[in-house]
């Protein structure tokens, strides 16, 4: 008989139990928080009967309990939210191991809890799914004992966060990849390539460059080179030709922006 | 991408009833598909229907029925006239009768094949498409944009051992060490000072916290100055009045391009994390643009159109334009829901409380109002003189050394305050933030005295000494906040103004609701408060003095109202605040009007003199259309083209002689009786590949533009018809008509230009660009500054 007893784990079973966070009557109050006759009735054995009591206070995290549910099939009752849950979980042999590694980062459920009588502000993280995001199931251990868990839990502010690290992850590496992309080829075409086209161009151009690494331009050649990519009309300078092209632009709408100041000003 | 839907909505599936009027003009492509000339790339990859080349090689259609575009030339613009006609304005009306002659062509055909059917509804489905991805696509560009802000703003603090890609925030997420006091420490957050001298406390500490703190601030800034400047120079600015402006009509070539995206993108990310006080709204709608303007050239429908591009917009340029900042928007709340922080906070600013207000309260309400609209004109008048002094002296020729000085006193003054040090958007959402019991900032500080047995709602309390402290930093970051915005915004990296001037908004608006609030408290027998402010009670919602001031301010300076309380209200979620953010946007409205005439975006298109036609000023004055055309009384006579008498030569001598961008067409020089219009480019083009292309036309070749070719005497050179170019139905009015209605046309046709007539002939020609000088010496300014005379 697991409800013998007034001790504070017997309370928390029986919270656990009658802990309704998105039942109608309770709704007025946030959160929401124990309550109701379990509570009340805890200290006579065998008052809060039902089908669900074992699993239901069991403290394990979420994804094991829906897996030895899902195992044992339906033959329990359900709340609808309880219903839907299930639904969105994985099942099967493979669920468990996934279910495991995907939350472990990635979902968390933090409980804030203010200053209450001696004992000092805490915060608490667990891992826990979102239906067991409560007081009850995070804060551990309770650092209150009988009556004032629940003065103490109705305090606390507990929050259900999801993130992706995944995401972030990718995306942090997608934008410094292409930013050192881009910082490798603004060094190449200003420092790089003008003393490679000098070497290349030897002595005859020498004056030509001269003046266009004078103007401290990057791609003030590109008239030049524009003009002879175009008389040879290979396939393989197609490339060049369109990014001398581009080179031209670039040229253009930097005059515009920053030496005749027309747009953008 | 609203603003597309709205094109669709309205009128987009609806053209192939209209009649035609004019159908051989099809090929002012000429003029227009070169204005995106960026994406050479992508008109490769797709060859132009065969139909379209098979016409153009066979130059005597008579134009009728046919669409010739002159595609093979457009493929290979000629080098050095890169940008030949850059800063040009598009003709609506050719655009649109343009893109009926298509739809009324595919309806047509699709009655004759399944699969020309299919092609005709997939070229209606084309544009939810388009929509969709470009929604998709700036989506997820705002969202690698958020994500990496936040990163790298986080960087200049130090740098998270558990995994750099970490934020602060994301470091801390899973951490057990976490105290309720020091709640954004824990030991996988490293300071560059634990990292360098491996402690945390001290003055030494400090100093290098400090110095890395400026060092990446500058770094940050450098990157983001030098790659604009090498990359893309377009990518600076807010980019919100040239969008304006290129949405009414006028060409800036490549900057709309790819190039301009990935810099845009890139460097907005370093430019917001550098500290700098800017924001990332306005070039989001920049961004936004570019993507549809790049997924555009994915569709044929859109690809050949500039008009359609643009779309419905010049009719309602306002709206269009918040149209799209919504678009952003909602990609970003798109992008939220699919999870990348997951800290429930789907909107930007998301308020939670609900509380409810009073009348009374309108009154400071309106102060923050008067505050907004006294911010707004400050902020115009000074941001513009100083811009003003950018574009005219020296300080513009050195853009890099400008952002970096404005970095380093920024980040250097930024520092020692710890609401100037977190970036903006977080100060923002913390004055918006009501205080509960759990709050651990100092804002929140306060006593609390009275029995928090139970939960609910927290009456107004008095000030604790971090409230007091709060605020005399929260002032400082104010009167920094102000000064340094103006010399931000315009440099040459890209800059929102949305998130400073709601951060200088929010932080008046909170010192403001603190004030009340303890007024209330301590004074609560005023016969204004001991009405509905009774003890213990929660009666001032500082948060919401916050928001309405942010709102205040944002209202002051862009001008407008009713979008920015549904921005507003989109922003924080709140739909019990539209009576006080109306009344406080009004006000301060009302304010910046009397002090200033136009708005921030308003102002820069004025300061750069782009040929944007105000869809909202009435044009009040008494002058007729021949005060305006040219030429004038004096000038010499309107060149004109004779339709069958003029050589090929006469025609090189007149595109060469003059640089006006069209020419009329009149059926003799005696009678200058109206023919049509003939477009420069058009002109050009054409002639250049019939020499190449048609046989014998040399330069005595007769050019005609009527139907049949004038009789001419035998053994002269071939003739070249050139009527397909021919606008058949340029739009004239007479000389008698008031400005007014020409002032009405131009805005509402959006015209290029219009022809005036006397008795039917032809007198004169009256552009854009005149209509915009006019108007502009009709209010006393400077003619002259308008762009590109």
């Amino acid at each position: 008989q697991p409800w013998g007893g007034q001790s504070a784990a017997v309370n928390k079973h029986c919270l656990t139990r009658a802990w309704r966070p998105n039942s109608p009557s309770l709704g007025v109050l946030g959160g929401g928080y124990c309550w109701g006759s379990c509570v009340a009735n805890s200290t006579s054995p065998g008052a809060c009967p039902g089908p669900a009591q074992p699993r239901r206070c069991d403290p394990l995290p979420s994804c094991r309990l829906d897996q030895r549910e899902a195992h044992r099939g339906l033959h329990r009752e359900a709340t609808p939210t309880r219903a839907a849950h299930r639904l969105r979980k994985p099942t099967g042999s493979g669920g468990q191991e996934a279910c495991g590694r995907q939350n472990f980062e990635d979902v968390r459920c933090k409980c804030i809890c203010p200053p209450y009588k001696e004992n000092s502000g805490h915060i608490y993280n667990k891992n826990i799914s979102q239906k067991d995001c409560d007081c009850l199931h995070v804060v551990e251990p309770m650092p209150v004992r009988g009556p004032d868990v629940e003065a103490y839990c109705l305090r606390c502010e507990c929050k259900y966060e999801e993130r992706s690290s995944v995401t972030i992850k990718v995306t942090i590496i997608i934008y410094l990849s292409i930013l050192g992309l881009l910082l490798l080829y603004m060094v190449y075409l200003t420092l790089v390539e003008p003393i490679l086209k000098r070497r290349l161009f030897g002595h005859s151009q020498l004056i030509q460059s001269d003046d266009d690494i004078g103007d401290h331009q990057p791609f003030a050649n590109a008239h030049d080179v524009l003009a002879r990519s175009r008389s040879r009309a290979n396939v393989l300078n197609k490339v060049e030709y369109a990014q001398q092209r581009w080179k031209l632009q670039v040229q253009e709408q930097r005059k515009s922006v920053f030496d005749r100041h027309v747009v953008l000003s | 991408m609203a603003m597309w839907q709205g094109a669709m909505d309205n009128r987009g599936f609806q053209q192939g009833s209209f009649s035609s009027f004019q159908n051989s003009s099809s090929d002012e492509d000429l003029m227009d598909i070169p204005a995106t000339a960026m994406d050479f790339s992508m008109r490769d990859d797709v060859p132009p229907l065969d139909r379209e080349v098979g016409e153009d090689k066979s130059y005597n259609g008579g134009g009728i029925g046919y669409s010739n575009r002159i595609m093979d030339f457009l493929e290979e613009p000629i080098p050095g006239v890169g940008t030949y006609d850059d800063f040009n304005t598009i003709d609506w009306v050719r655009e649109k009768s343009r893109d009926r002659d298509r739809h009324r062509e595919i309806t047509n055909k699709s009655k004759e094949s399944t699969w020309a059917l299919i092609h005709s509804v997939s070229d209606a489905f084309s544009g939810w498409l388009l929509m969709l991805l470009i929604g998709l696509l700036s989506g997820s560009l705002a969202g690698l944009i958020d994500i990496s802000a936040h990163w790298m703003t986080d960087l200049k603090e130090g740098i998270c051992t558990g995994g750099f890609w970490f934020n602060h925030e994301h470091c801390c997420w899973n951490s057990d060490h976490v105290t309720f006091e020091e709640r954004d420490k824990c030991p996988e957050w490293n300071s560059w000072s634990q990292l360098i001298i491996s402690t945390d406390e001290g003055a030494f500490a400090y100093i290098v916290n400090y110095f890395m703190y400026v060092l990446w601030a500058l770094l940050f800034a450098f990157l983001a100055v030098s790659l604009v400047k090498v990359f893309a120079p377009y990518a600076c600015g807010s980019g919100i009045p040239e969008i304006k402006t290129i949405l009414s009509g006028f060409i800036i070539r490549g900057y709309l391009g790819k190039w301009t995206l990935v810099i845009k993108t890139i460097t907005l990310v370093l430019a917001v994390s550098s500290g700098l006080s800017l924001g990332k709204e306005g070039p989001l709608v920049h961004v936004a643009c570019c993507c549809g303007n790049i997924l555009c050239h994915c569709f044929n429908k859109y690809r050949k159109n500039e008009a359609k591009r643009r779309e419905v917009s010049y009719y309602f340029p306002l709206k269009t334009l918040w149209r799209s900042f919504f678009a952003a928007l909602v990609a970003a709340f798109t992008l939220r829901s699919i999870n990348p922080f997951g800290n429930s906070r789907l909107v930007l600013f998301y308020v939670e409380f609900h509380t409810p207000w009073h009348l009374f309260e309108l009154v400071p309400f309106i102060l923050l109002g008067i505050f907004g609209g006294l911010w707004g004109a400050l902020f115009i008048r000074t941001n513009i003189a100083w811009c003003r002094k950018r574009k005219t002296t020296q300080l513009g020729k050195y853009p890099v050394i400008e952002v970096l000085v404005v970095t380093a006193i920024t980040a250097i003054l930024a520092f020692p305050n710890e609401y100037t040090r977190m970036s903006t958007s977080e100060l923002i959402s913390e004055l918006f933030n009501d205080c509960g019991l759990l709050d651990s900032s100092k804002l929140c500080d306060y006593e609390n005295r009275f029995n928090t047995s139970k939960g609910g709602e927290l009456p107004d309390r008095p000030a604790g000494v971090g409230v007091y402290s709060a605020m005399w930093q929260l002032a400082l970051t104010l009167i920094l906040k102000i000064v340094i915005t103006i010399f931000t915004f315009g440099m040459k990296i890209p800059s929102g103004l949305f998130i400073p001037s709601m951060a200088v908004g929010a932080i008046a608006g909170r010192l403001l609701g603190v004030g009340m609030e303890q007024l209330a408290y301590y004074h609560q027998e005023w016969t204004i408060f001991n009405s509905w402010c009774s003890q213990g009670a929660d009666c001032i919602t500082p948060g919401l003095y916050a928001m309405v001031g942010a709102a205040a301010c944002l209202g002051g300076v862009t001008r407008m109202t009713v979008s920015l309380v549904v921005i507003m209200f989109e922003l924080t979620g709140g739909l019990e605040y539209i009576v006080p953010l109306m009344a406080a946007a009004m006000t301060s409205k009302w304010v910046a009007d009397a002090l200033g005439r136009e708005g921030i975006y308003d102002a820069h298109i004025r300061l750069n003199g782009y040929p944007f036609l105000e869809a909202k000023e009435e044009f009040a004055h008494k002058t007729l259309a021949m005060d305006v055309m040219k030429p004038r009384r004096n000038d010499p006579l309107l060149t004109v083209l004779t339709q069958d008498s003029m050589t090929v030569e006469d025609v090189e001598t007149i595109i060469s002689e003059t640089t006006y961008s069209g020419f009329p067409v009149v059926v003799s020089r005696e009678s200058q009786r109206l023919v049509g219009f003939v477009l420069r480019r058009d002109l050009i083009i054409s002639i250049e590949n019939a020499r190449k292309k048609q046989d014998g036309v040399v330069s005595t070749s007769i050019i005609y533009f009527t139907e049949h070719s004038p009789p001419l005497p035998p053994y002269t050179p071939p003739t070249l018809k050139l009527r397909n170019i021919l606008d058949l139905s340029p739009f004239t009015v007479t000389d008698l008509t008031p400005m007014e209605i020409v002032v009405d046309i131009f805005r509402k046709l959006g015209l290029r230009q219009c022809l005036v007539t006397h008795n039917g002939r032809l007198l004169g020609i009256i552009t854009k660009k005149d209509v915009l000088k006019h108007i502009a010496q009709m209010a006393n300014q400077d003619p002259d500054s308008i762009l590109f005379n």
